[in-house]
């Protein structure tokens, strides 16, 4: 063979290119800075197994929005499931729950402050105060006690829950007490002391108790979304209850009927108007006695899937995940119900926090 | 298409395909016209053996087949059938890690819509309707070829991009013959291969043994998260990519296969092939876990026993095969954390049970010269037991979440083939399927080619057909999730295009393929939420995905001197695949999009250099840029870069008086690529493998095979 050929045919081929392009054009300048009283953030839970959570800001005053605010500020994806945030001292706390990871952000560079690790898979976080927050868990029957100064885990309270089935979700206080809701395959929510970290009671309430929120005659709204045919903690339908944080009583209860799975329970600023998502946005007094029959605000093939109250302006905004696979939309609407507008978000927007 | 198969018989097979080219199309004329020189029986043989002969044979009408020859299927044992569709065809092969699980797809679609028989029985998972190709030692098939489109059709249903057909089969060896392989390999990995074969006057024999084991733990800089330092005062003041080790990935493969075969003096063939898998694979964390390595359990074991028999007989202008087989598998994943205080809390437990009965019968039938007749009819039982032992409500064992469920899966199909006149071929076909208790419509497919110059064996081809695949039993049974209500995807597709093959002065030849491929697919199925909790996911009948493009391939072959031999086997495929419904809302970005992980181009060749008993190939593939937001951002978490991707391999064989010897090295990621196949799950960079293979040649238990 022609030795001359030979070289230059593994010349061309050695030449050809291989590089893989890994350039995401990440824009690290932001056009606003956050300031208290204008600021939403919102937590974009991401796909399971994807790690393509993400955080989102966006200026009430101006209407500026800026994405991916997390990675651009510290160079590091935001991780797997963005479960919640909570907004404790000037810092906010976003809990990573398949990252298994808290950060602490600086809300108005969005730098990482600090990190807790070494959970299980943690889903909110709840502050007792500067020293002391609680750690609520999926599957772990213990929720975590930690110090958030020092981004440790200093302690447990064991729920006494078995692991797989054990859940513990949002947390709502009331003075010294703390009211837990166990969703997953439970159907219990419990009272702890904080002072202590027991837990001194707890009340069977409907199965799988899945969100929670506070009214202006302080008491419980407790959601509990009935669980699903062939579920072996059982399947009821959909109720909103009311229960009395003092004597830790229910006094009254609102049975959905239909096929929907109400979720997402918030209320507005006053605390005299709960808004909760099942298919639509509903709106209902917290004097009412029967569940709203109409929409507040209607589904139009939406798939809302948060809800928030704005404190500054009297503003509704809702997420709507699309396809759970595209950058989720939020509306922004009257407290009349009238849309004003819409800006995209990330992947799932799961739950809004204002600062 | 010309298929080459050995080196050891290049010569031979050059005179065969020159002879072929030259003469081979008159031959058929010949063979049928009425005055033809061959028995009905030989023209039937003949066509059983046309891939070497340079024509169509009327059972390949209109067919588009890629067959993988036995060089690329035996390049090294420590390869999966995964490995061998990355570089050797048009697939997508999207892979989740090193010897993680493998999927396949066609033409735009799903991994769900391949379709994977071995020896003629499906292999697909009965649940997920996947197979996991990482699975598949590639050592350990014979044959292997790919349907694309609707020629997947012709063997068996719901392969909507088109069926994956594997053979393992006993040798034509006389006497035994022995086969041993030993190889190491980066990050701890050791494989080992044995292969007995026997081959007397009516029986055969084939055992073959695999033992593959890895630590896996490579290194790689894990740019999806930082690790950081505070000073005293719980200021950070600094932060890096970590090193880190690729954690939990460690697996330990065994694979066995028996193959036994008889032959009567009066025709009647019987085989039996059986295939034992037991894995145990660790599944790893993700780039963005920042738990700790040690303290998490996320593991796979899997044990499948698959066995198949049959009978075949051929007479002068037919032949009949009955077949008959039984697969099960047992699956079971955990993934657990542990406390801090050595007890692990299990979030997953789930165990599956599946097992298949199948049972085939074929037959066919020339009719004088011009006409065959095809049907045959399968069945497969399938039994699915399957539930997460982690969720148990106050330990009762009576309360498992999960499901059993069994369905029957029978399909019939006739095909009548025709070559009017001596350069055209026409084949129309009927399928029917009946899945539980559902029928689909009756599924026709038409098929043609034609022969424009026979210089060149060029050939005009083209389909057109319908299909359907079922739901499957996780689809349907899931729990919590699964929707009994789901409709049956269908599709419509057909293709067109071309194929050819010349040698030039028998040191040249040349083979190429090209076609457009377009189909619709509705009620594609997506597993979405069910509800705004996310606790868990439901199928549903969400899509109308729009497939099409153009696939193209290129074999060719120079001997430029003597001993010398350069070969070069390219793909190219352009495959949009498109979300072509109706918004689901009004912000719904999606429509008009490429389908997630679904590269629209993709590209792969080996290059081969020859040199006596030294060869030396170059692999290389490339894919696009995969989305895997619907809305095809262009975002860090939108989209996994294309890359390219480089592996060379050196071997040299050794002809002893007692033994051949084989020795080969190889190097993968040749240029020590950083790259991602599916987001958050890190690929290994460079790394090597050398394998020692010995096979006896005398001896008194070796003897010299006569072939």
């Amino acid at each position: 063979m022609d030795t001359s050929k030979l070289i230059f045919i593994l010349t061309v081929c050695t030449l050809m290119p291989c590089c893989m392009e890994w350039d995401y054009d990440l824009d690290t300048d932001f056009d606003t800075t956050p300031e208290p009283g204008s600021g939403l953030f919102i937590a974009n839970e991401g796909n399971y197994q994807y790690g393509n959570a993400s955080l989102t800001f966006y200026d009430t005053e101006t209407g500026t929005v800026e994405n991916d605010v997390f990675i651009r500020a510290n160079g590091q994806k935001l991780g797997d499931v963005a479960q919640s945030m909570t907004m404790h001292d000037g810092t906010l706390w976003i809990t990573v729950n398949n990252s298994h990871v808290i950060f602490a952000v600086d809300p108005v560079t969005f730098k990482e402050k600090g990190r807790i690790t070494g959970l299980t898979s943690p889903r909110h976080i709840y502050f007792i105060n500067d020293e002391k927050a609680y750690v609520t868990q999926l599957w772990d029957g213990r929720i975590f006690i930690v110090n958030p100064k020092k981004y440790e885990i200093t302690g447990y309270i064991d729920t006494g829950m078995d692991s797989g089935t054990a859940s513990t979700e949002q947390i709502i206080g009331f003075g010294d007490m703390a009211i837990v809701n166990c969703w997953s395959y439970q159907d219990k929510i419990l009272k702890i002391n904080t002072n202590t970290d027991e837990i001194e009671d707890e009340l069977r309430i409907g199965i799988q108790p899945a969100a929670m929120v506070a009214d202006c005659n302080g008491r419980l709204w407790v959601l509990t979304d009935g669980g699903y045919e062939g579920n072996p903690a059982g399947h009821e339908n959909p109720a909103l209850t009311v229960v009395n944080p003092e004597t830790f009583e229910i006094e009254r209860k609102f049975t959905f009927y239909g096929d929907g799975r109400p979720s997402a329970i918030e209320a507005n600023t006053a605390k005299d108007s709960i808004y909760f998502i099942n298919g639509g946005v509903y709106r209902m007094s917290v004097n009412d006695k029967v569940l709203p029959s109409e929409a507040f605000i209607e589904s139009r093939g939406t798939e809302y899937c948060a809800i928030g109250i704005c404190p500054f302006n009297p503003e509704i905004y809702v997420a709507d995940a699309i396809d759970w696979q595209q950058k989720g939309l939020i509306y922004r609407y009257s407290l009349s119900g009238e849309l004003l507008d819409s800006f995209r978000a990330g992947i799932n927007p799961s739950s809004f926090c204002w600062y | 298409m010309l298929v080459l198969t050995s080196f050891g018989r290049m010569k031979r097979t050059i005179a065969i395909i020159v002879t072929a080219l030259i003469f081979g199309i008159p031959l058929v004329t010949e063979a049928s016209g009425a005055a033809g020189p061959e028995s009905p029986r030989e023209v039937a043989d003949t066509l059983q053996e046309s891939t070497v002969k340079g024509f169509r044979p009327l059972r390949e009408t209109g067919i588009t087949e890629t067959r993988f020859d036995s060089l690329a299927l035996k390049e090294n044992i420590s390869i999966s059938l995964a490995d061998i569709l990355s570089y050797n065809s048009s697939l997508f092969v999207k892979q989740y890690g090193r010897a993680s699980m493998s999927t396949v797809s066609f033409r735009g679609t799903s991994a769900s819509h391949t379709q994977v028989l071995w020896n003629g029985m499906k292999i697909n998972s009965p649940m997920l309707g996947m197979t996991d190709f990482s699975m598949i030692p590639s050592f350990f098939m014979d044959g292997a070829s790919l349907l694309h489109g609707t020629s997947s059709l012709q063997s068996v249903s719901g392969g909507l991009g088109g069926a994956v057909v594997l053979k393992s089969e006993t040798p034509d060896i006389k006497g035994f013959e022995m086969q041993y392989i030993q190889g190491f390999g980066s990050f701890l990995t050791a494989d080992e291969f044995l292969k007995i074969d026997y081959g007397g006057k009516r029986f055969k024999s084939s055992t073959r043994l695999l033992l593959s084991t890895s630590e896996n733990e490579f290194k790689y800089v894990n740019m999806d998260k930082k690790e950081i330092r505070y000073d005293e005062n719980m200021n950070i003041v600094e932060s890096w990519h970590p090193v880190e080790r690729y954690r939990s990935g460690a697996w330990r493969d065994f694979h066995a296969m028996q193959e036994l075969g008889y032959t009567t003096d009066g025709g009647h063939v019987f085989s039996l092939s059986a295939w034992y898998i037991d894995s145990y694979r660790q599944l790893p964390q993700l780039t963005v876990d920042y738990g700790a390595d040690t303290d998490f359990i996320n593991e796979q074991r899997e044990s499948t026993f698959r066995s198949v028999a049959s009978w075949k007989k051929n007479w002068d202008t037919s032949k009949a095969e009955i077949s008959a087989g039984y697969s099960t598998t047992g699956l079971d994943y955990d993934y657990a954390r542990d406390k801090g205080d050595g007890n692990y809390v299990y979030m997953t437990k789930s165990r599956s049970r599946t097992e298949t009965i199948y049972a085939k019968a074929a037959y066919e039938r020339y009719f004088g010269r011009k006409w065959l007749l095809t049907c045959n009819a399968a069945m497969h039982q399938h039994f699915v037991n399957s539930y997460d032992e982690s969720i148990m409500v106050q330990g009762n064992e009576a309360e498992k979440v999960g499901y059993k469920a069994s369905a029957t899966e029978i399909s019939a199909f006739v095909s009548l083939k025709w070559k009017p006149v001596k350069r055209a071929g026409l084949s129309v076909s009927l399928r029917e399927n009946i899945f539980r208790s559902s029928f689909s419509p009756v599924i026709p497919a038409f098929n043609a080619d034609i022969l424009l110059v026979p210089e060149w064996n060029l050939f005009l081809k083209g389909s057109v057909s319908r299909n359907y695949r079922f739901p499957t039993l996780n689809d349907l049974y899931f729990m919590p999730g699964g929707n009994p209500g789901l409709k049956p995807e269908s599709g419509f597709s057909y293709d067109t295009g071309y194929s050819l093959s010349r040698d030039f002065n028998r040191n040249f030849n040349i083979s190429a393929e090209g076609y457009w491929f377009d189909s619709y697919i509705d009620d594609w199925i997506l597993w979405v939420p069910d509800g705004a909790k996310k606790d868990f996911y439901t199928p549903l009948n969400l899509m109308k995905v729009h497939a099409y493009g153009i696939e193209q391939k290129l074999k060719m072959e120079w001997l430029p001197a003597d001993r010398w031999k350069l070969t070069f086997n390219g793909n190219f495929t352009w495959s949009p695949s498109v979300n072509c419904g109706e918004p689901r809302s009004e912000g719904d970005e999606s429509v008009g999009k490429q389908l997630v992980y679904i590269p629209e181009y993709s590209s792969s060749f080996i290059a081969g250099l020859h040199y006596g008993k030294w060869s030396f190939f170059w692999k290389w593939c490339w894919y696009s840029r995969r989305y895997t937001m619907t809305s095809n951002d262009y975002t860090i978490s939108g989209s996994v870069p294309p890359y390219f991707m480089n592996d060379i391999t050196l071997n040299r064989s050794f002809d002893f008086k007692r033994a051949g010897l084989s020795v080969s090295a190889a190097v993968k990621n040749l240029f020590n690529e950083k790259y991602l196949s599916v987001l958050a799950r890190p690929m290994p960079g460079i790394n090597f493998e050398i394998f020692v293979g010995i096979t006896p040649k005398s001896g008194k238990i070796f003897q010299k095979p006569r072939r």
